[in-house]
């Protein structure tokens, strides 16, 4: 192995096993966290967060071509669009739930 | 060791890892309490899907599946607004004809 080569496996190994660890943590937390709007916020980080880690480790991997120009622009569509779903989960509970003082404190504007 | 028998380890694991926790998450998605729990269990399964299919398509060398993943999240982010889209109907319409809201039931 070269000197490049353990560059680029080192770099991406890190990239990997982070990404790998918020994605364990998220799921941990989905199951000990209390209400849905709690879990929402570890859905939340392994969208954008572990995605991101383990594709940046991923694209560093495949470095030529034109691979790498589609895992970030697909970095970039994950970061747009899937907070805006689970704020419709939330925005869905919200409404729906008749006993919601019971769960949280509810401030009326 | 060589770099390529390294890499494919690395990717080995992480490819089984993200199959061990998004499994985790289908068994909190049949156990979870109500309707919205699943549907955060549902967005986690699709966001490691799409993950594994990146991760899986550098393991056998066959660079253009990226594309595929790329249409699996178009496609897990439609779902997701006609999931909560159709929960809030259907709720609303369950409320409306349960009658007031001091005799229903909790949802």
């Amino acid at each position: 192995m070269s000197d490049m080569d353990i560059i680029r496996f080192v770099l991406a190994a890190f990239f990997l096993l982070t990404g790998l660890f918020v994605l364990g943590v998220a799921t941990l937390g989905l199951f000990r966290l209390n209400y849905v709007l709690n879990r929402i916020h570890a859905a939340a980080k392994c969208d954008t967060l572990g995605a991101m880690l383990v594709l940046i480790g991923v694209a560093i991997l495949v470095w030529d071509g034109f691979t790498a120009i589609r895992l970030f622009l697909l970095i970039m569509f994950l970061w747009l669009t899937n907070p805006v779903a689970t704020h419709l989960i939330g925005r869905a509970e919200v409404l729906t739930n008749p006993y919601l003082e019971d769960e949280c404190e509810v401030v009326e504007l | 060791m060589s770099y390529a028998d390294a890499v494919q380890m690395l990717l080995l694991f992480a490819a089984l890892f993200l199959s061990v926790t998004a499994f985790l998450c289908l068994i909190y998605a049949i156990k979870g309490p109500k309707l919205a729990d699943r549907i955060v269990a549902t967005t986690m399964i699709c966001i490691k899907v799409i993950v594994l299919i990146v991760v899986v398509s550098a393991y056998i060398n066959e660079e253009h599946l990226v594309d595929v993943a790329f249409i699996y999240a178009m496609l897990s982010f439609l779902a997701i607004v006609v999931f909560t889209r159709f929960m809030l109907q259907f709720k609303l319409n369950k409320s409306m004809r349960a009658g007031n809201v001091s005799e229903k039931r909790a949802t």
